[in-house]
């Protein structure tokens, strides 16, 4: 039988404070991804080992770990990219550890509430009129960046919130903008205040990682250059013509 | 505001970036360069900016100043600088459909297109240039 090394960074502050690694040896097959083998060791080998996961198909965004030194939902990724080379395991970069691979998000909650990620209306209409209507061509203008699953992965590559948590980051500027975009919300100016802030998106550098390595192909980097040029414009205008519309 | 309540500080562990962050991976070192190239790019432009200073001494100086840009030494910062400044330029046009969304009526410019006109406004603009500058 084919077996496969996984080294797996733990971490437990009962017993020390500084993370260590681990290697386990385990029975390889060809439709294995990285998260069966994390549970497989789980449930066969080694029932300490802690780490997040949920609906096993690339959804929840709760199973982002570093594979190999990339940022990946580990659900959707096989062994067999690594196979016969050995697959290391560590939680997700740059966020604070609470044991082995699970990290603490409250950081990134907490920015994601800040940001507003619901319709805003300035006056919301009687529920007798109906709906908010929106034609294909206005729901095209935000629908990439409202795939977000909230994995956080785009955060483990952004060398920007790497030196600095106080980045608001890409996942909740790409939401921010996914609001600003819909045709339906009048939020733009809430927003604004925070995502045009110190914290926002003018720390971004643009590095673009965050794009290559979103699983669900959101683009965050784009929704914060597109912010940087909207709130320039809006800046400008202000200047221009401070009569306002 | 939030439910979801951190575990005590003394319980987390936070990692440190390392300093050579940019070295492991090549898309962190291709960005390094594209932030460097700007050095390049901004030194041209200072360069040009003292040969305006010179000028405006008087045509002795300016030519010292000629004289000094023929210099070998010279002449290869100024094929470093040429070869950033191309780097520089073609990284940022590579961006611009990222950025740039443009739409015609409630339709959507495809990125592509976006692109080639970046390419070709440069294209354009740098022979008008280059026709002021040495056919003139
Ligand atoms: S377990 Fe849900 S995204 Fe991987």
């Amino acid at each position: 039988m084919s077996t496969i090394k996984i080294t797996v960074t733990r971490y437990n502050p009962e017993t020390s404070s500084e993370p260590f690694t681990q290697s386990y040896t385990i029975p390889y097959k060809e439709d294995m991804v990285v998260l069966d083998a994390l549970n497989y060791i789980k449930n066969h080998v080694d029932g300490t080992l802690t780490h997040r996961w949920s609906c096993r198909m690339g959804v929840c965004g709760s199973c982002g770990m570093m594979v190999n030194g990339d940022a990946k939902l580990t659900c959707a990724t096989f062994l067999r990219d690594y196979y016969p080379g050995e697959v290391q395991v560590d939680p997700l970069a740059h966020f604070p550890v609470i044991r082995d691979l699970v990290i603490d998000m409250s950081d990134f909650m907490d920015k994601l509430l800040e940001i507003k990620p619901w319709i805003i209306r300035s006056e919301e209409k009687p529920l007798e009129e109906g709906e908010y209507l929106q034609s294909p061509d206005e729901l095209n203008l935000y629908k990439q960046f409202s795939m977000c699953i909230n994995c956080m992965i785009c955060y483990s590559a952004c060398p920007v919130y790497g030196h600095d948590q106080s980045f608001l980051g890409p996942a909740a500027i790409a939401l921010a903008h996914r609001y600003n975009m819909d045709s339906r919300d009048e939020g733009q100016d809430q927003r604004a205040e925070i995502i045009g802030s110190h914290e926002g998106i003018w720390e971004c550098t643009f590095v673009g990682e965050c794009t290559r390595v979103c699983p669900e192909h959101v683009d965050p980097a784009a929704a914060i250059q597109r912010s940087k040029v909207q709130l320039t414009k809006e800046y400008f205008l202000s200047w221009m013509w401070p009569w306002g519309n | 505001m939030n439910p979801q309540k951190s575990p005590p500080e003394d319980l987390l562990y936070r990692p440190h970036m390392s300093f050579w962050w940019w070295l492991q991976k090549r898309n962190y070192f291709l960005f390094m360069v594209r932030e460097l190239s700007a050095v390049f790019v901004g030194l041209f432009a200072l360069i040009s900016l003292v040969g305006v200073y010179r000028l405006s001494q008087g045509e002795d100086t300016y030519q010292l100043y000629l004289n000094a840009l023929q210099t070998p030494s010279a002449q290869v910062l100024f094929v470093v600088i040429l070869l950033f400044s191309l780097y520089h330029t073609l990284t940022w046009i590579h961006l611009t459909p990222m950025i740039m969304v443009v739409r015609i009526g409630s339709k959507t410019v495809p990125p592509i297109l976006v692109l080639i006109a970046s390419y070709l406004a440069w294209i354009v603009i740098s022979l008008i240039l280059f026709y002021l500058l040495l056919v003139n």
